[in-house]
């Protein structure tokens, strides 16, 4: 089933990119008639960027503190200040076609740096234009547009962390590009080869198969790449709903033309949504992981699969007098991941109540509550809570 | 008028939140005495910290970077003994043998079921004699370490001088040459058993090290040979790629000092049915063999020195009869016998494996009565009068099980 998934989904944009011809390409950072529409709303397109650095660079960046209180079953786990996050990006459009982007992120006061985003576009044609370096890889929404200041709760919902290990960045390269079908509609796509993950994800993590250990393969572990890709499409701005897909080997099968082991895939199939109307949104993303397992060792997962629905609610803007830009959002996200659906239990639910501040735009001042239902291997229940407060800006 | 309302709906949930309470809002800490997780108590800072450190090897789940294998149970103390209380039956495993024979040249005595990628992980071989075993709780471990031999053997009667159908007597075992003559069940020569399902196992370092290595096949310094399938490679050596020794013995030692400092659940509610029930369960005899309380001797750690000890078991094997023979020997046990298993935590066993009761060796009886219906041997007599009992009474004997 998901290798036609896959086939299908290459097949349709190998059509898209055939129908290219004849249907007007959009641009990319904007819808018709001047509406704003990125090419992800809060994605690398969209970002602030603030400070113009010589005659074509420009430079940004967001930063990140929290305070978090978290408690396990009454038991007070954590009660901390986290300097999150600190990154730097550029951008420079090197001329009209050529385009280069980067991201350098420091995360927990320096504890990981990496460079998270490095990608060199050419654009062919607005409907298809060449992306190589360490791109984001286009699975799932939230894993492109996942900015603290764009967002409006602290923590990052489950399935996109912990199914979808967000922040996933992979050396690949490969296309995308935008199409209007009909006025008011527009299509969006990202094909790119990456190297894919590693065994990690079954060995490298003590809770158990966890995708996110697998990821951060900046050489490939098995000399065959791994696809990922998403269409989107937005019949009106105000509405997206796309599928993307991540699927090939992870494990080292050959080594030195010796077979040392039988070929094992990874695919990760996601669906998100996100719609406005008014002072709403409604957003979301489900993830389901389908993962060729060693027979022999039955403690590993084949499957899982998780989502997360999400509503803000704006409002009170201009509510304080001297902060006239100001809006308060209202939040609630219920998120769910079953590390295992074989089992009952190795699962995770959380409920998030959240108030956040905008003083301005592009500044976010964040308050969570945050409840989790844990179920471990065994299916022996534990519950958690936590209050956070977070800050995030752009600059 | 609309911010207003938008304030009101604010105060008023920040008022429904504050009302709820922090432990409503923030989780609520387990009942204490309800868990079985929980330390001694008032111990000394150095305690504390042991605990703690130990209790950080008992969470530790290893992976294969971490030396899990070649072949194994399963990947931690506790994914074996969740909560620090038995396993259910998906968690139990197999022993075999063949007569005295543990059949090492055919994976046993403990067969390994499962095996990191590369390896295959044993089958049980036809023909031999099989024991399925269920984790036993890890809790109260320091306190049944501290009562003295001498307590045991005092009770035991292996030739029923007095008559009374019971032949309880030790476990008499030799310990490995690492556990030293300073830890209970340690140096040369005979000592009594008291742990493990037979009580084939003298000292507590003892049956760390070896679940350390046979059910997650982690190396220490005490024990530094790894497990391999022999069902597979006969007597060649297979191991992981992590060098051994995987583990220090500091390791060890700390995981030893976690389960020792394990204080055994409070006792449940003693109401007028559960005190009906204690007398009538030392009526029929089977305090006879369920020894509601022992005292430890003087011991250097406070809370296990001079105690009494509620485990409602005498350490000691008994013969229990055809339907839960194993006809498997351990140490000195033959294939009927088994140690008469410690009663303490059995109100909390249903809640600790999703209100689903597993008793016995092998988790068969999903009921304390039902577990009462398998004895037999020794126990014959007192399984007789439990089933004459009134109705009544059979319910005040099961509440008092249910209390312990």
């Amino acid at each position: 089933m998901v290798r036609q998934l896959v086939k299908f989904s290459l097949s349709g944009l190998m059509a898209l990119s055939v129908l290219a011809g004849d249907i007007e390409a959009a641009d990319i950072e904007s819808g018709e008639g001047g509406e704003s529409r990125p090419f992800v709303r809060g994605g690398g397109s969209d970002k602030p960027f603030i400070a113009q650095l010589g005659r074509r660079s420009m430079i940004g960046g967001y930063s990140e503190v929290h305070f978090r209180y978290e408690r396990e079953e009454g038991v007070t786990e954590e009660l901390l200040f986290e300097a999150k996050r600190f990154n730097l990006f550029t951008f420079t459009p090197v001329s009209e076609r050529t385009r280069v982007a980067a991201e350098l992120e420091f995360e927990e006061g320096g504890e990981e740096i990496k460079v998270e985003l490095a990608i060199l576009d050419f654009e062919i044609h607005p409907s298809f234009t060449f992306r190589g370096g360490i791109i984001l890889s286009p699975l799932g929404r939230f894993n492109l547009s996942h900015d603290s200041p764009a967002n409006d709760l602290t923590d990052r919902p489950l399935v996109s962390t912990r199914i979808i290990p967000t922040t996933l960045s992979e050396a690949g390269m490969g296309f995308y590009g935008a199409f209007n079908p009909a006025p008011s509609w527009r299509i969006t796509y990202e094909a790119y080869g990456v190297n894919g993950f590693n065994t990690d994800v079954l060995t490298g993590d003590p809770d158990g198969t966890r995708i996110p250990a697998g990821k951060g393969n900046f050489e490939d572990n098995n000399t065959r790449p791994a696809f990922v890709g998403r269409l989107a499409v937005s019949p009106t701005a105000p509405l997206e709903i796309a599928a993307s897909v991540h699927t090939g080997p992870y494990n080292s099968w050959k080594v030195e033309g010796l077979r040392v082991d039988n070929k094992r895939d990874l695919t990760i199939f996601a669906l998100d949504w996100d719609y406005s109307w008014r002072r709403f949104e409604v957003l979301g993303e489900y993830a389901g992981a389908w993962i060729d397992v060693p027979r022999e060792t039955p403690i590993f997962a084949d499957s899982q699969r998780g989502l997360y629905g999400q509503v803000n609610a704006h409002f009170g803007h201009g509510w304080i007098a001297t902060l006239p830009n100001s809006k308060l959002t209202g939040v609630v996200r219920y998120g769910a991941v079953d590390f295992d659906t074989d089992v009952d239990g190795d699962s995770q639910q959380r409920l998030t109540l959240g108030l956040n501040l905008r003083p301005e735009e592009d500044t976010v001042f964040k308050l969570d509550y945050q409840y989790n239902w844990l179920r471990d291997g065994f299916n022996i229940e534990a519950r958690s809570a936590a209050v956070l407060f977070s800050a995030a800006t752009y600059f | 008028m609309q911010r207003q309302r938008v304030f009101l709906i604010c105060a008023a949930t920040a008022a429904a939140f504050a009302a709820s309470g922090c432990d409503t809002l923030m989780t609520s800490t387990p009942t204490e005495g309800d868990d079985f997780t929980a330390p001694m108590d008032d111990m000394s800072m150095d305690l504390n910290a042991a605990f703690v450190e130990g209790d950080e090897n008992f969470e530790r789940v290893f992976t294969v970077a971490d030396g899990l294998g070649p072949i194994f149970n399963n990947t931690g103390c506790e994914s074996c003994h969740p909560g620090d209380g038995r396993g259910s039956p998906d968690l139990g495993f197999f022993r075999i043998s063949e007569g005295l024979d543990p059949r090492v040249d055919l994976g046993g005595a403990q067969i390994q079921d499962k095996a990191i990628p590369g390896h295959r992980p044993e089958t049980v071989p036809p023909g031999v004699d099989v024991t399925f075993r269920l984790p036993p709780p890890v809790f109260g471990v320091g306190l049944m370490e501290g009562i003295p031999e001498s307590t045991i053997l005092a009770a035991a009667d292996p030739d029923d001088a007095d008559g009374d159908g019971i032949s309880g007597r030790p476990n008499m075992v030799t310990s490995p040459a690492f556990v030293p003559e300073t830890h209970v069940g340690g140096g040369p020569g005979m000592h009594v058993g008291r742990f493990s399902r037979k009580g084939q196992v003298a000292s507590l370092l003892e049956q760390v090290a070896f679940a350390y290595q046979q059910d997650i096949g982690v190396t220490s310094d005490f024990i530094p040979e790894e497990i391999v399938n022999r069902q597979v490679v006969g007597n060649a050596v297979l191991g992981d790629l992590v060098p051994d020794p995987e583990i220090s013995a500091s390791t060890v030692l700390f995981t030893v000092m976690y389960v020792r400092l394990l204080q055994p659940p409070a006792r449940g509610e003693i109401t007028p049915e559960v005190e009906r029930g204690d007398a009538v369960f030392t009526e029929i005899g089977c305090a006879s063999c369920h020894t509601p309380s022992m005292r430890t001797g003087p011991n250097e750690i406070p809370q296990l020195s001079e105690v009494d000890v509620q485990l409602y078991s005498d350490l000691l094997i008994h013969d229990m009869g055809p339907a839960l023979a194993d006809n498997r020997p351990d140490g000195d046990a033959n294939g009927f016998e088994w140690k008469t298993a410690p009663l303490w935590g059995t109100r909390l066993v249903a809640e600790f494996l999703n209100g689903e009761g597993a008793f016995l060796h092998d988790g068969r009886a999903s009921s304390a009565e039902a577990a009462i219906g398998f004895h037999g041997g020794e126990a014959e007599a007192s399984k007789n009068r439990f089933q004459a009992l009134s109705d009544g009474d059979r319910q005040a004997l099961v509440a008092f099980l249910e209390s312990l």
